[in-house]
C-alpha cells in the first residue's frame, strides 16, 4: 500500500511533465499570440508586451524559464488580467470548481446508487423498468440543455430559486443537479448491471442457504462486488464532471475554473492554460489513485503492489 | 472410478464430430444471439429509429424547398406553422431542414470518429495485450498519460493551429481536393474542414477505453489453446492478433462501439456549446440544441426539436447497445441455474 | 427417524420457450444419522431436488407445482413461509456447493462469512462467534484457524475452501446436511479427504446427509441408500448393495456398467447405452428412459411406469419400470 501510492507519487511527477510540456509546445507552435485580438495593438506596444513577458525569448528559453517559475511554484502572470498572477485566479476559482464538482458527485453517488439496486434487486419488474427509463434519459439529455430546463422551470416559472450565481447554498442547488444527474443516471445503470451480475454469482445462493435476509444477502454480500463497476468509472467520471462543471459554471455565471478555460485556451493565454492543465492533470492523476486504492479495499483479490 | 463416466453420459456416444460440432456451436452461438437481439423489441424499435433518422437525414434537407443556410430575416424566429413544420430560428432559417442537415454532420461525427476509435483501439490494445510484458507496460502507461491529457485543450489548440483559414489543415484540403472539386478552394468549404478535424479529434480521444476493454480481452485470450496452435503451425504475429484474437473478443468490442457513438455524439454536441464544434452556418444537433438552449424561454421550439432529436438517437444508440449485450452474453439475462 | 420425507416433489421452470419439469414426481426420504446419495447425470433435475428443499429454486422462472417436503414427519416446507425456512436454513438444514471456487464470497473473510451464520441463528456475540467460529474451523481439520479467519478465499486452496463451507454449513450443528456435489470441483486426495470428514461427522453427531453426486465410487463409499434420477424422476431407489451391484432398472445397470468398464473389467458384450437424454421440453407421455432402453416394450411408449416397492432381503427398494416389475410379477 505504502509502497504503491509510492509508486504513484513517483509517476505522477514524469506523467504531468510530459503532459505540460506536450501542451507548452502545442500552444506555442499554433499561429497567432495572447495580444492579437479585436483591435491591432500597434506595433510599438506590441514589442514592449512581448518583452515585459519574454515572449520574444527563443523557445527553448521560454520553456526553460516556464520550468524554473514551476519549480518555485510561481505560474507566471496573466496577459488579460494586467496585474493578476496566474496562480491567483486559480486560487479563486479552483475552490468554486472542486466545491461545485464534489457536491455534484455526492448528488450522483446518492441518486445513482439506490436507484440502480434497486433496479436490480426488483429486475424485469415495472419498478425496474421505470428507474432504467429515466436513467437512460439521464444520460442521453446534454446538460448544457438540462439546465435552461431546470432555470426554466424552477426559477423563472416557480420563483422558488436563483437563476444563476453562486452566493449562498439555495444559488448551488440547480447547478450541482445539473451537474450530478448525467452522473447520477450513469452510476444507476453501473451499479444495476454490477449488482445484476453479482447477484447471479454462486456466493449470493450461499448466502440465501445460510438463511440470511434479502436485505442482508444485498448489504453484506452483494453490495461490494456490485459497486466495482461503479468505482471504476469514478476515474473517467471525475475527469467527465470537470467537463460537466465547465457547461454548467458558463451557464449559471460561477466563477470557477471553468470560466477562465476555454477563453485562455482561444486566446493563448500562456501561461493560464500551463496553470489548468496542471491542476486538473494532477487533480486527476490524485483521483485515480484514490479509485484505485477504493478498488482494492473493495476487492481483497487485488494487490496494488503488484503490476 | 471418478468423475469419468460422467462424462461418458452426458457426451454423445458419437465421438468422432468433435470439431464439426464445435463449428456448429459456433455458428449457432452467432444465430442465437441474433435470434435474441431480434426478439428484443425495444432494441428493434431503437435500430429502426436510428436507420429512419439516418434516412430522414439524407433525404429530407434534398427534397426541401429551403436551404439550411437560407435566411429570411423579415421572417425571423417563427413558431412551427403549415410552411415551417419546426418552426424558424433567429435568422429565420427552416428548422426542419436545419434539424436534418445537423443529423448529417451529428450522425458522421458520431459514425466517422467511432470508426476511428474503434481502429486505433483495437489495434492498440490487441497489440499491447498479445506482446504482454514490457510492450504492454509502455502501451498501457502511455494511455494513462493521455487519460490524463486535458483533452479539451488539445481539441482546442488544434483546431486554432489547423482550422485557421490558410491553416495547415485548410491548405492541404484544398491541395488535395482542390482538382477533383473546384469548390474546396473556396472559403465556404472552410467549415467543413473544421468538422473533418472534429471527427479526428473526437476520435484520437475516445480510443483509449476501447484500447484498454480490447487488452483485458486479450490477455485472457491469448492463453487459449487455439493461440498456441496457431502460433505452433507457424502463424504470424499480426495474423494471430487480427485474425484470431480479436474476432473472438467481437462480442464487448461490438458492445462497446455501439456505446461510443452516442458518448461522442455528446461531447461533439458539447464542444459546439463552447463554440468549438461545428461552425454557423452549419448544424449539428448539439449546436443547434445549444442555441436553442439560449433562447429557451423567448422562442422553445428552437431548443426542442434538436435536443429532443439529439436525445432520441442516444436513448437508442444506449438501448441498441444493452441489446447489443444481452444478446451476445445470455448470462446477462434472467438466469436460469 | 425420518428427517425428511419427500413426497411427489414437482419443480417446474416456466421459461419463455415452455415449461421444463426439472423434477417430475420424485419422492425420498432420509433418516437421521443416514446418508442418501440422489445419483444421475447432469440436467437430471437432483440439483433442482435439493434447492426444492431449501426453497431456493430461482423464482421466476421456478416453482415448486405439486408435492410435499415433511420436514420431522410434520411441517411441510413447500407450504411454509420464507421467514421459517430462513430460519431453518443453515440452521436445521444447511447447505454444502459444488464449486468451493464460487461458492465463498471473494469480497469477504472467512472469518465474517463463519460468523455471520453463528450471529444470526445462534444469537451470539461478536467475541463468543469468532472463538466458535475457530473451533468450527479446527473441527473441519484446517491447520492454524486463528489465522485463516482473516484470510480470504482466494488466499486458500480449493481443498481448503471446500473445508470452509462445510464448516459454515455445520457451524450451527444442523440435523440435515444436503451436500450438492461437494467434491466434483476437487482432486482425488483431497476428495478422499473431504468425504472422510463428512462420514466422522454424520458419526458423531448422526447427521443426516442427502449427497448428490454422478460418481458412482463416491456413492459405494459413502451412502447407506441410493436414489437414481432419470430425467427428473427417481427410477431406482434402495439399499448401496443392491442399487450399485445389482441394479434392476436398465438405467441403473447402464450406469453401473458405464463405470466398470472403466476399471478395465471384462464384461459379456450388451448393447451400449446410446443416444441423448430427452429434451426437457418434450417429455413424452410413456417412461422417459424408453427412447435408449433397450429392454422396452409397447407400453413403455404410452404409459408412465407407476414406482412399486419391492422387498429385498428385507430391505426396502422401488423400482420405476414395466419390464422389471413384470418380470416381478410374473417370475
Amino acid at each position: 500500500m505504502t509502497r504503491f501510492l509510492l509508486r504513484r507519487i513517483a509517476w505522477l511527477v514524469p506523467t504531468l511533465w510530459v503532459v505540460v510540456t506536450l501542451v507548452f509546445f502545442l500552444l506555442r507552435l499554433a499561429p497567432g499570440g495572447p495580444f492579437d485580438g479585436e483591435r491591432a495593438v500597434p506595433a510599438e506596444a506590441l514589442r514592449a508586451l512581448e518583452a515585459k513577458y519574454h515572449l520574444a525569448d527563443p523557445l527553448w528559453r521560454q520553456y526553460v524559464d516556464f520550468l524554473g517559475g514551476l519549480l518555485h511554484g510561481d505560474l507566471g502572470p496573466c496577459f488579460r488580467y494586467p496585474g493578476r498572477t496566474v496562480n491567483e485566479l486559480i486560487r479563486m476559482s479552483l475552490p468554486v470548481s472542486m466545491l461545485l464538482g464534489t457536491l455534484a458527485m455526492t448528488l450522483a453517488l446518492a441518486v445513482g446508487i439506490p436507484l440502480g439496486i434497486l433496479g436490480a434487486m426488483r429486475h424485469n419488474t415495472w419498478v425496474d423498468s421505470a428507474a432504467m427509463t429515466v436513467s437512460m434519459l439521464g444520460i442521453s439529455i446534454p446538460r448544457f440543455v438540462l439546465a435552461p430546463l431546470l432555470v426554466l422551470f424552477f426559477s423563472l416559472k416557480l420563483y422558488w430559486l436563483p437563476v444563476a450565481r453562486w452566493e449562498s447554498w439555495r444559488h448551488m442547488i440547480l447547478p450541482v443537479v445539473a451537474a450530478g444527474l448525467p452522473a447520477a443516471a450513469t452510476i444507476a445503470r453501473l451499479t444495476r448491471a454490477g449488482m445484476l451480475d453479482v447477484l447471479k454469482s454462486d456466493f449470493i445462493r450461499t448466502a440465501h442457504a445460510k438463511g440470511l435476509s434479502e436485505r442482508a444477502i444485498v448489504v453484506r454480500h452483494a453490495l461490494r462486488g456490485g459497486l466495482l463497476p461503479v468505482v471504476s468509472y469514478l476515474g473517467p467520471g471525475f475527469s467527465g464532471m470537470l467537463v460537466g462543471t465547465l457547461v454548467v459554471e458558463r451557464i449559471f455565471n460561477i466563477p470557477g475554473m471553468g470560466r477562465y478555460f476555454v477563453e485562455a485556451a482561444s486566446n493563448r493565454e500562456y501561461n493560464l492554460v500551463m496553470g489548468i492543465t496542471l491542476v486538473y492533470g494532477g487533480l486527476l492523476m490524485t483521483l485515480n489513485t484514490l479509485v484505485d486504492v477504493a478498488y482494492a479495499w473493495l476487492d481483497p483479490r487485488v494487490r496494488l503492489d503488484e503490476k | 472410478m471418478s468423475v469419468l463416466p460422467h462424462k461418458n453420459m452426458d457426451e454423445p456416444a458419437d465421438t468422432e464430430a468433435p470439431l464439426g460440432a464445435l463449428t456448429a456451436l459456433g455458428s449457432s452461438l452467432r444465430a442465437d444471439a441474433w435470434r435474441r437481439l431480434r426478439g428484443n423489441r425495444t432494441a428493434v424499435a431503437s435500430a429502426f429509429l436510428l436507420l429512419l433518422l439516418m434516412f430522414l437525414s439524407v433525404v429530407v434537407p434534398m427534397a426541401s424547398r429551403f436551404r439550411y443556410d437560407a435566411t429570411d430575416l423579415a421572417l425571423g424566429a417563427a413558431p412551427p406553422s403549415l410552411a415551417h413544420f419546426m418552426g424558424t430560428d433567429a435568422l429565420g432559417r427552416d428548422l426542419l431542414v436545419r434539424l436534418f442537415f445537423g443529423g448529417r454532420i451529428s450522425f458522421a461525427v458520431g459514425l466517422i470518429a467511432t470508426l476511428v476509435s474503434f481502429v486505433i483501439g483495437c489495434s492498440w490494445g490487441a497489440t499491447a495485450g498479445y506482446f504482454g510484458k514490457n510492450v504492454d507496460a509502455v502501451m498501457m502507461r502511455i494511455v494513462d498519460v493521455l487519460y490524463t491529457f486535458p483533452f479539451l485543450i488539445l481539441v482546442i489548440v488544434l483546431q486554432v493551429f489547423f482550422a485557421n483559414q490558410g491553416g495547415v489543415l485548410h491548405r492541404s484540403f484544398s491541395y488535395v481536393l482542390g482538382p477533383l472539386i473546384p469548390e474546396a478552394r473556396e472559403p465556404s468549404y472552410f467549415p467543413v474542414f473544421q468538422i473533418v478535424f472534429v471527427f479526428a479529434a473526437l476520435g484520437s480521444i475516445s480510443w483509449l477505453t476501447m484500447a484498454r476493454i480490447v487488452r483485458g480481452q486479450v490477455l485472457t485470450l491469448r492463453e487459449q489453446p487455439f493461440v498456441e496452435a496457431a502460433r505452433s503451425l507457424g502463424v504470424g504475429h499480426f495474423a494471430i492478433i487480427f485474425r484470431h484474437l480479436l474476432p473472438n473478443a467481437l462480442g464487448p468490442i461490438v458492445v462497446y462501439t455501439t456505446l461510443t457513438v452516442p458518448e461522442i455524439m455528446l461531447t461533439e454536441a458539447f464542444l459546439s456549446f463552447l463554440g468549438l464544434g461545428t461552425q454557423e452556418p452549419l448544424s449539428s444537433w448539439g449546436s443547434l440544441a445549444a442555441a436553442g438552449a439560449d433562447a429557451l424561454d423567448i422562442h422553445p421550439w428552437t431548443l426542442v426539436f434538436p435536443a429532443a432529436a439529439l436525445a432520441l438517437t442516444l436513448f437508442a444508440f444506449n438501448h441498441l447497445g444493452d441489446g447489443l449485450r444481452d444478446a451476445l452474453d445470455p448470462r446477462t439475462q434472467t438466469g436460469h441455474s | 427417524m425420518t428427517l425428511l420425507a419427500v413426497n411427489g416433489l414437482e419443480t417446474t421452470f416456466f421459461t419463455r420457450e415452455g415449461e421444463v419439469r426439472a423434477v417430475d414426481g420424485a419422492s425420498f426420504t432420509v433418516e437421521r444419522g443416514q446418508v442418501l446419495c440422489l445419483v444421475g447425470e447432469s440436467g437430471s433435475g437432483k440439483s433442482v431436488a435439493a434447492l426444492s428443499i431449501l426453497g431456493l429454486v430461482p423464482n421466476p422462472p421456478g416453482r415448486i407445482t405439486k408435492g410435499s417436503i415433511l420436514w420431522h414427519g410434520e411441517e411441510d416446507l413447500v407450504r411454509a413461509s420464507e421467514r421459517r425456512l430462513r430460519e431453518l436454513r443453515g440452521n436445521r438444514i444447511a447447505m454444502v456447493f459444488q464449486d468451493p471456487m464460487s461458492s465463498l464470497n471473494p469480497y469477504l473473510s472467512v472469518g465474517t462469512q463463519l460468523i455471520e451464520v453463528l450471529e444470526l441463528h445462534r444469537g451470539m456475540g461478536r467475541r463468543e462467534a469468532e472463538k466458535h467460529a475457530i473451533r468450527a474451523l479446527g473441527e473441519v481439520a484446517i491447520p492454524a484457524p486463528e489465522s485463516r479467519l482473516r484470510q480470504h478465499p482466494h488466499e486458500l486452496s480449493g481443498g481448503m475452501r471446500q473445508r470452509v463451507m462445510i464448516a459454515i454449513a455445520l457451524a450451527c450443528e444442523p440435523e440435515l446436511l444436503i451436500a450438492d456435489e461437494p467434491t466434483t470441483a476437487l482432486d482425488v486426495t483431497v476428495q478422499a479427504q473431504i468425504l472422510d470428514l463428512l462420514d466422522d461427522l454424520r458419526q458423531q453427531r448422526g447427521l443426516g446427509v442427502l449427497f448428490i453426486t454422478h460418481d458412482l465410487g463416491v456413492v459405494s463409499r459413502m451412502a447407506e441408500r441410493v436414489a437414481v434420477m432419470y430425467a427428473g424422476r427417481i427410477v431406482e431407489e434402495g439399499h448401496v448393495d443392491e442399487v450399485l451391484v445389482r441394479p434392476r432398472h436398465p438405467y441403473a445397470e447402464a450406469l453401473r456398467r458405464s463405470t466398470l468398464r472403466l476399471t478395465g473389467e471384462r464384461l459379456p458384450k450388451l448393447p451400449e447405452l446410446a443416444g441423448l437424454p430427452p429434451s426437457p421440453f418434450a417429455r413424452s407421455a410413456g417412461c422417459a428412459f424408453e427412447p435408449r432402453c433397450a429392454l422396452r416394450v409397447e407400453a413403455c411408449r404410452s404409459v408412465a411406469p407407476e414406482e412399486r416397492g419391492l422387498t429385498l432381503f428385507g430391505r426396502s427398494h422401488r423400482v420405476r419400470c414395466h419390464v422389471v416389475l413384470a418380470e416381478k410379477e410374473g417370475g
